[in-house]
């Protein structure tokens, strides 16, 4: 039976792959798409930020101080947080609504404190940037002050510290126990625990989608179902057959998805500057391999229910139509998982997809259980099983198969 | 060899097959003859497992439909109405897949196929069958199940879409595989070929068998031509009225 189910594996594989358009969409695009997509984003974002920093600002700075030497620490202030042209004189908030570039700053005092108030047009980029520096320039200038005024009191500010915080990052391993690089991995892996479930959940399915529902209910229409059924195959074998061919279908798709989107992002972070993240994940062979299993079992079912979806259709439409409520719910299992953390309570992992998920987090961050993971594979094992015997059925109902009469 | 008792095929209330009993003795070529809509392909579709009766039995090789289908698909061979080839897969593609499923050797097979090839002057092997019209598909189709030379074999329409001489080939080629043994079960709406190459004929109408006899018995006893009895017996016999009106 397996013999044969691969036999129609490699048909469909071969069928599938003479197609120039099926070859583009499948191999080229994930590839090339996320990367160009998140570079450009990152050499937009990139410009972008560099023209927001070169660029020649002015400030109007109505001043009721009565000292000049205080206002001029302030216009010093201003000056050292970027390329500001300071104008003194009363606020047209007009003028800074119209312009792009311009920004005004009310300052007083109450007693020893100064009184600021930034006037900017939110709606514009250009001016929110400048108004965050002008308040970055104030903090500046709130913290010399305060450094003066406890020298003048004779203490130390450095000796104000009573508590000092030191990271000690455990389950994550790092270069001579360098701490930075630690906490950097961790975050990455968090991150991963977040993206690489719900992308790998989002593109298998929907991966399989387009070629699940071609591969039975478009045989269906096209007639060529025939030519199984009226050879020397058991219709197990050809329900097998091709829910092997859409898992392989489904996690070429998905794991080159993937790829293509860890190129992207790791180009956008190096366009801006932040490349520095290591890319590197804490999973040893065993993790690597349960990592594989829970994916197989997850593009398994994906492929079961399609194809059994798929063949009960009697055209692509309606099998399009049959399928895309089940994407919704899964990609509303995707989402709804998303921020959570893995090791959930035992039912968690008895819900088909769900038990994927959050298996596969557990996997990244270290919670794995035999018990999860038992019960993951034992559910989803016996849903796959369930789904080939139902296809199988089908196959072998002419009501659902194709039927003409002469 | 191909035996059917009280066939029958209901589609909801609609009796597309209406109690059909065949007997088709081995190395026969038997004709299965009817207008549009009679029942042909439903009979076939049963003959040949791909649709289950309502009721009654199907033997073929003295073994049942109903229990043994893989065997005797093994070792049967049917080309159906329409040769629906999967469109991205070139010819020798098609027929490898064919050899995988039914194991055959590999070396002995691809002679065959040769040989088949030269006969039916099939060049076009290299080329994606969506490419190919819907004689080159008629012709690898049958080269897909007459490279086997099965035991029993089922055709249906064979010979639409094939030249002239790709269809004289085929028909001397069907008489000689019946005279060594092959049984041919096939349908046509050419009755000249099924005068000249058929052993019995049956003629099914509106799903049942309306007569069953050698071309020579039905000529005897009806006098005439077996375009004529057909038509008589299918009640479409009124053909000059309908010129005379067009």
């Amino acid at each position: 039976m397996l013999k044969d189910a691969l036999i129609i594996m490699t048909k469909e594989l071969k069928n599938i792959f003479r197609d120039k358009r099926t070859i583009f969409a499948t191999i080229v695009l994930p590839l090339v798409l996320f990367p160009v997509m998140f570079g450009i984003i990152g050499l937009i974002t990139k410009a972008n930020e560099e023209a927001k920093a070169k660029a020649e600002y002015t400030v109007y700075i109505e001043s009721t101080l009565s000292k000049p030497d205080e206002l001029t620490k302030v216009i010093d202030e201003i000056h050292g947080v970027g390329n500001f042209e300071i104008i003194n004189g009363k606020i047209d908030e007009e003028v800074i609504e119209s312009g792009s570039t311009t920004v005004g700053l009310k300052v007083g005092k109450n007693g020893d404190v100064f009184i600021a108030t930034v006037v900017y047009n939110s709606m514009k980029e250009k001016s929110t940037y400048a108004a965050q520096k002008i308040r970055e320039a104030l903090m500046n200038l709130n913290g010399k002050l305060v450094s003066a005024e406890l020298v003048s009191r004779g203490i130390n500010p450095e000796e104000l510290n009573f508590v000092q915080i030191n990271d000690t990052v455990v389950g994550v391993s790092a270069e001579n126990g360098n701490v930075e690089e630690a906490k950097a991995k961790g975050q990455f892996t968090q991150m991963l625990a977040m993206l690489v479930p719900y992308f790998l959940l989002l593109y298998i399915f929907a991966g399989s989608m387009g070629l699940g529902i071609d591969t039975t209910a478009g045989e269906k229409e096209r007639g060529s179902l025939s030519i199984l059924l009226v050879n020397q195959v058991s219709r197990t074998s050809i329900a097998l057959g091709k829910i092997l061919y859409l898992m392989l279908m489904s996690i070429l798709t998905s794991v080159l998805n993937l790829v293509g989107l860890i190129i992207g992002l790791y180009l956008q972070m190096s366009f801006l500057g932040e490349g520095n993240m290591p890319f590197s994940v804490e999973l040893d062979a065993i993790g690597y391999l349960l990592l594989f299993i829970t994916v197989i079992l997850l593009a398994l079912i994906s492929s079961g229910i399609i194809i059994f979806v798929g063949i009960l259709a009697r055209s692509v439409k309606e099998a399009s139509g049959y399928i895309t409520p089940i994407y919704m719910i899964v990609l509303l299992f995707g989402i709804s998982t998303m921020q959570s953390e893995g090791s959930k309570a035992f039912y968690y992992y008895a819900i088909p997809f769900i038990n994927v998920i959050f298996t596969m987090k557990d996997i990244f961050i270290g919670t794995f259980s035999v018990a999860n993971f038992s019960t993951m594979l034992i559910v989803n094992g016996a849903l796959v099983v369930l789904f080939v015997y139902l296809t199988a059925k089908i196959f072998n109902s002419e009501k659902v198969l194709e039927v003409t009469v002469e | 060899m191909i035996r059917s008792v009280g066939l029958t095929k209901k589609f909801g209330d609609f009796i597309a097959v209406d109690n059909i009993n065949l007997n088709v003795n081995q190395g026969e070529v038997f004709g299965f003859l009817g207008p549009n809509g009679a029942g042909k392909t439903t009979t076939i579709k049963m003959l040949t497992g791909t649709l289950r009766p309502t009721s009654g039995s199907i033997e073929i090789l003295g073994m049942d439909m109903k229990n043994r289908a893989i065997e005797i698909k093994r070792r049967m061979g049917v080309a159906p109405d329409e040769p629906k080839i999967y469109e991205h897969l070139k010819g020798y593609e098609f027929l490898e897949f064919i050899m995988s499923i039914y194991k055959l050797d590999k070396a002995e097979t691809k002679v065959k196929i040769e040989e088949l090839c030269d006969a039916f002057e099939i060049d076009y092997l290299d080329k994606l069958a969506g490419e190919m019209s819907h004689g080159m598909r008629q012709k690898l189709m049958l080269i897909s199940v007459l490279m086997r030379k099965p035991e029993v074999l089922f055709l249906d329409e064979p010979t639409v879409g094939l030249d002239a001489k790709s269809a004289k080939i085929l028909k001397e080629l069907l008489i000689k595989y019946a005279r060594e043994g092959t049984t041919v079960f096939m349908t046509t709406h050419i009755l000249e070929i099924a005068e000249k190459m058929c052993d019995r004929v049956a003629i099914i109408n509106r799903g049942q068998i309306i007569a069953e006899a050698s071309v020579s018995d039905l000529k005897q006893k009806y006098q005439a031509s077996l375009e004529d009895i057909f038509l008589a017996l299918t009640a479409t016999n009124d053909i000059k009225d309908i010129v005379d009106s067009l």
